[in-house]
């Protein structure tokens, strides 16, 4: 009687290769998960800890973004219930397949892109425009310390910051479309 | 004009500015179209992007690295080959090579830049290439002497090595600390850096965290923010997960021990001097202050508990502002910083103020352990006076070796008197130190205790400073009742501009100590 191959365990290497591979899909899955919770971090550590922990579990060849995303979901779900924070439970269960159904239909490295891309963009941006949406984020998404570092108003502020995402999203989309154009 | 309506408030959302009902109905569209959803991700992942671009511009200037649309296509191929590189590199380690020649271009290097004064020597495996200054590529090993030295790891980890320090760069995910201090700095993109000492291996989990593996002490793990894993080495290996505010050492048996976590042992930045710690006595109202480069300035691990509210000391007019005299009570004061342990290069530099006559000798700062045996001769490290047949001079000991300078300074008017350790050996064996009295150099006379040491022996006469052993005491002005001293009162003498580096100084530094109060 043979005997079907059993998937081996990924070695250390390998499966450290494949965390930092995909902290940043991971990331951006967690920011749709709980777009505006400022603990998203934290949860992405959390993430970490149990895939390293569980790394025996994860077989060389499989998916190692699918069982990411599983783990990430299930550590937020975590997160909102040690805070009894329900209303935070703001993307549904339909909604989560969606989304994980669609990251894990891009490209390997799509969402890692989106950094070398956005470097790009970013230096296509005026200085001013580029300085601001830095400071934004530096400055914990405070429109109030931005408006005092740039001198103008936060509603002001607020209308720029929108353009100049849009334009941004744009931008990387463009340059997706070209690189893939060309691959 | 409803797409931009939507953006807009999908990036609402990502601010978190959006009300539950508003933020509820924005999702439900979201959910029905395809479209949406694909807009939706790209502002997480462009969410994503400008966190981790805007951290790193924060700490690195990334502005300055932002690539044009054609950079942007070699990026994207090198990003392709890196796993590919990592795995290579991995495998041919495994067989016991260095011959990297085939993958190392694809492995991001780590630049470092280096605090005034520090001493870095960086060889290389591979020894026919050449490499630029300021550059350590896998298998690079680099010994620090003595100062600082800050790495910056292409995955964006940083770390401040401080010295005496042995390091060999493994590859952009793992550094060999062999000894010394290091604290680190890791991004979420570079989670699973590891650094392994001869004891142990951390593995980071997004953090910030210290090692420290100096000589003689036991290796330690602090975690500042964020979680790590300990492993020690061996078959028996025993392992913990530490998280923000633990620390764990490895004891003599290998297992880990729970100790507290220790944030001013570890630099968080470059300092721009060379580490050290100044007591100035010039405040009244703050004598007890230190100031200077060491993190252990931060912590208030400077101050000199026992010099205030103390009828034995008092302040008088110093070579440099005010300095501190002594009556005649007897009395000592301490701070809680440890001092220069191990071999590590150190200077003392202080002036003093004495009268002829007085006891036979006083010690003037010192620290470490005086259990003396002929195993452990030079547990110790402190200046003393001591008066001989010309006069009173200043000395210097390590515990049972010891050097008296030769020229009396009890004439009532101030001196400088600075003793700098190398951290080197002379051929024969003895510690190799400089004395300076007055800035220039000063012939020293030396001496050991015969009832334990045979300087005839190999390595009788190494330095080995013992911080954390029973019996040490930490850094102290006066140590009374510690290395033999059965004084009943203070010698009347007065100190000024009190210096202690973790730093060799040189002929020059001592000279600008001696002329403007300051090495530079």
């Amino acid at each position: 009687m043979s005997e079907t191959p059993h998937p081996s365990p990924a070695s250390d290497p390998e499966f450290v290769s494949e965390l930092t591979g995909n902290q940043e899909v991971m990331h951006a899955f967690l920011i749709s998960m709980l777009p505006g919770v400022a603990d998203v971090d934290d949860i992405l550590q959390r993430t970490n800890l149990v895939l390293w922990e569980k790394r025996s579990q994860f077989q060389a060849g499989t998916s190692f973004k699918s069982w990411a995303l599983a783990v990430a979901y299930w550590e937020a779900r975590a997160w909102m219930s040690e805070r009894k924070r329900g209303d935070w439970l703001v993307v549904d269960d339909e909604l989560a397949k969606q989304i994980i159904s669609r990251i894990e239909s891009q490209h390997q490295t799509s969402a890692n892109a989106a950094t070398t891309a956005l470097r790009a963009c970013l230096g296509k941006l005026r200085d001013v425009d580029r300085r601001l949406i830095l400071s934004h984020h530096q400055h914990g998404k405070s429109l109030k310390a931005c408006s005092l570092i740039f001198k103008r108003s936060p509603a002001s502020l607020s209308v720029t910051l929108v353009r100049i995402r849009t334009a941004l999203r744009i931008c990387i989309k463009s340059l997706d479309a070209v690189e893939e154009a060309r691959s | 004009m409803i797409q931009c309506d939507i953006e807009a408030r999908i990036q609402d959302l990502m601010d978190g500015k959006l009300a539950p009902s508003e933020r509820n109905a924005l999702l439900a569209e979201i959910s029905g179209n395809p479209e949406l959803l694909d807009i939706y991700l790209d502002y997480a992942a462009l969410e994503s992007a400008l966190t981790r671009i805007s951290r790193s511009s924060a700490s690195h200037q990334e502005e300055q690295n932002l690539v044009n649309e054609s950079e942007l296509r070699t990026r994207r191929k090198r990003r392709f080959l890196w796993p590919l590189a990592a795995a290579a590199a991995v495998m041919v380690l495994a067989a016991g090579t260095l011959n990297m020649i085939s993958v190392r271009r694809h492995v991001p290097a780590v630049t470092y830049r280096l605090s005034p004064g520090s001493v870095f020597s960086v060889s290389h495996s591979m020894a026919e290439e050449e490499f630029a200054p300021g550059i350590l590529m896998p298998g690079s090993r680099g010994k620090l002497e003595q100062g600082t030295v800050e790495l910056n790891f292409a995955s964006g980890v940083r770390s401040i090595v401080s010295g005496p320090a042995d390091l060999t760069l493994h590859d952009g995910r793992k550094l060999i600390l062999h000894s010394g201090n290091a604290w680190f700095d890791v991004p979420h993109s570079a989670t699973g850096f590891m650094v392994q000492t001869q004891e142990m291996t951390v593995t980071d989990f997004g953090t910030i965290f210290g090692v420290s593996a100096q000589k003689g002490n036991r290796p330690e793990a602090h975690v500042f923010q964020g979680r790590v894993e300990v492993r020690t080495q061996g078959q028996d290996f025993a392992i913990v997960n530490l998280s923000a505010g633990m620390a764990c050492a490895v004891g003599p048996l290998g297992h880990l021990k729970e100790i507290p976590a220790a944030p001013e042992r570890f630099f968080q930045k470059l300092p721009d001097t060379l580490p050290y710690m100044h007591w100035s006595f010039d405040n009244a109202e703050e004598l007890a202050a230190a100031n200077g480069s060491l993190p252990a300035i931060e912590k208030g691990m400077g101050r000199m508990d026992g010099l205030e509210n103390s009828k034995a000391f008092r302040t008088t007019q110093g070579r440099f502002g005010s300095a501190l005299t002594c009556t005649a009570d007897l009395a000592e004061a301490k701070c809680a910083w440890l001092g220069v342990g191990g071999d590590a290069p150190r200077t003392i530099s202080h002036w003093l103020r004495l009268v002829p006559g007085g006891p036979e000798a006083q010690q003037i700062v010192g620290w470490g352990s005086h259990a003396l045996s002929p195993n452990n001769a030079n547990p110790a490290f402190l200046t003393y006076v001591r008066r001989i047949k010309v006069g009173t001079v200043a000395g210097v000991s390590f515990g049972a070796y010891c050097l008296n300078a030769t020229t009396p300074i009890d004439d009532g008017r101030w001196h400088h008197f600075a003793a700098v350790y190398t951290g080197h050996e002379l051929p024969d064996g003895r510690p190799e130190l400089f004395c300076y009295l007055d800035g220039l150099p000063e012939p020293m006379s030396y001496g050991y205790r015969t009832d334990i040491l045979s300087p005839q022996a190999p390595g009788a006469l190494s330095v080995a400073t013992a911080l954390e052993v029973p019996g040490a005491i930490p850094v102290t002005l006066f140590p009374s009742h510690w290395c033999g001293d059965g004084r009943n009162s203070n010698m009347p003498l007065a100190i000024d501009e009190l210096y202690i580096f973790e730093a060799a100084l040189s002929e020059t530094q001592v000279k600008n100590l001696y002329d403007k109060n300051s090495p530079r």
